[in-house]
């Protein structure tokens, strides 16, 4: 019971700072117009590469356009919804290094929830609709031989690549507690990977692909999916462990923040 | 001539100084473009692996195009824009303004010393690239590297100056981010940075021919790779050129609408 009230509060209290932050940034109304536009132009660019590039070709190996534009859909709607409802974790090294962080520890609500929400990014808007878009598009132009259980697992991995990419850019953030810079390379460079997760993980290679799989399993966001989905290989119905891995990495993401925590030392104010 | 030559080569001097001080972003930036290449090219591999040949293009070629895009692509990094919208926003800018220099003139010395500071390292990694790949596609005389090398630099002056008017638009933007990310997609799908020109549609190519983003990458990779060169080169320089004049006039004539704007608070 008392999980339950905890975790309605949890939620009313993401809702309410969404909003609040919604607020602040729309504010900016030309700032806003602007990352929202870009945001949805540069994944516009992204399917243009590909549009391009497969007019000379029919296939990669066995993957066609618009299978690998679903991959790209995914990729682009879950960055879009974590820069959008969780942009937060990208202030973390802000947040140590500026003292903000002990006003968080001190409120009674979870500080990963206080993080995650401390800000929003208005480009994930543009993201997410881009990639709503091209989803629905890569359904209607390719061929799934549609089950009761793949039906159902739209909305499941769906919800759990947003959550394996949060968790994810959460806990490379967190690096920031051992990284004493306002400018910290390594979440950038771990977002970075997610290239890779655009494309088949088996067209890069063993050591590459074993790394999208089970090291920063960004393969769960979108290519496992995409080979159940489309039956291309045996192995597809794997991916139901989607949403094990997105409750896994959450609770590697939570004990890294906590570990980090404990060593966290006040700048003072 | 000499005094002013002295002048801006401090900032030059100054700017390979302090690439060596901000060593994250570098890091970043370089570790980014190595990341977006290597995606490129083992995509671009496996389509070589069901065709051979695209339009004339074999893959031998291809590699030494893809690894002279990336180090085009590397040369005039973003760090110059945030520079450029840091001041802006900072206030710094009023800084500048009293300096008795030109800041387009300054910024361009600045943006020359990252590169050359970047450029070694960057031309290091390229190296490591071309040797995994084997990449064997070189220009074969001495006047195809010296058009190579005017070539490189016509695209750093373009990049330069797309850099920085996008850059001033940061007064009457907060945040220059959004700005920043669609130049850089545009430059990298319109250069040809990821495909050859020469393989994009007729209707496209016929934009491209006419935008100056294609001496950025296009132009010298292509040069570099023994396919432009005589009239055809000749039209693409001259074109790049008038592009150079045009971009260096628009960079003053936004810098003077954004002076009429501007109010310096004193602090």
């Amino acid at each position: 019971m008392h999980f339950i009230t905890q975790t309605r509060r949890s939620l009313f209290l993401f809702f309410r700072f969404l909003a609040q932050n919604t607020k602040i940034k729309l504010e900016y109304k030309a700032d806003s117009i602007i990352l929202f536009f870009s945001g949805a132009a540069l994944q516009g660019i992204g399917f243009l590469f590909l549009s391009v590039l497969f007019t000379r070709i029919p296939s990669i190996q066995g993957w066609t356009k618009w299978e690998i534009i679903f991959m790209l859909s995914l990729i682009f709607f879950s960055e879009g919804l974590v820069s959008f409802a969780f942009e937060g974790a990208w202030q973390m090294a802000f947040l140590l290094n500026m003292g903000d962080m002990d006003r968080i520890l001190l409120r009674p609500v979870s500080p990963i929830l206080q993080i995650l929400t401390f800000t929003m990014g208005i480009h994930g808007i543009g993201n997410m609709v881009m990639g709503t878009v091209l989803f629905i598009l890569s359904l209607s132009n390719t061929i799934i031989v549609w089950s009761a259980a793949k039906i159902l697992f739209v909305p499941v991995f769906i919800v759990s690549a947003c959550a394996i990419r949060t968790a994810i850019s959460f806990a490379a953030n967190c690096s920031a507690f051992w990284i004493k810079a306002m400018s910290n390379a390594i979440p950038l460079m771990i977002f970075q990977l997610a290239d890779f997760a655009k494309y088949p993980a088996s067209m890069f290679g063993r050591a590459i692909e074993t790394l999208m799989i089970f090291i920063i399993p960004y393969a769960f966001i979108s290519y496992i999916p995409a080979v159940y989905l489309f039956d291309k290989f045996a192995w597809g119905p794997l991916a139901w462990l989607s949403p094990l891995v997105a409750l896994w990495l959450a609770c590697i993401a939570r004990k890294i923040f906590y570990f980090g925590l404990s060593r966290y030392e006040s700048t003072g104010n | 001539m000499r005094a002013a030559l002295k002048k801006y080569w401090r900032h030059t001097a100054l700017a390979m100084q302090e690439t060596l001080a901000y060593r994250v972003t570098y890091i970043v930036n370089v570790f980014s473009m190595v990341v977006t290449y290597t995606v490129i090219f083992f995509v671009w591999s496996a389509v070589y692996a069901g065709n051979p040949d695209l339009d004339g293009y074999q893959w031998q070629e291809m590699k030494s195009y893809l690894i002279v895009s990336l180090f085009l692509s590397s040369l005039v990094s973003m760090s110059s824009e945030f520079r450029i919208s840091r001041q802006i926003r900072t206030g710094n800018i009023a800084v500048e303004l009293l300096r008795p220099a030109d800041y387009q003139k300054a910024s361009l010395s600045i943006t020359l010393g990252y590169s050359i500071s970047e450029g070694v390292l960057i031309a290091i990694a390229c190296l490591g690239f071309a040797f995994i790949t084997g990449a064997t596609v070189i220009p074969q005389n001495a006047l195809t590297w010296l058009l190579f090398i005017v070539s490189v630099l016509f695209s750093m002056a373009t990049k330069f100056l797309m850099v920085y008017v996008f850059g001033l638009v940061s007064f009457w933007t907060t945040s220059l981010m959004g700005i920043s990310w669609l130049r850089r997609g545009l430059t990298d799908f319109f250069s040809g940075a990821l495909i050859p020109l020469a393989l994009f549609p007729s209707t496209l190519r016929t934009i491209t021919d006419w935008l100056p983003f294609k001496a950025i990458v296009w132009i010298p990779a292509s040069v570099f790779t023994g396919r432009l060169y005589g009239r055809a080169l000749t039209r693409d320089f001259a074109v790049a050129f008038i592009w150079i004049v045009v971009l260096w006039f628009l960079g003053r004539l936004v810098w003077k609408a954004a002076m009429r704007k501007v109010t310096i608070q004193g602090g």
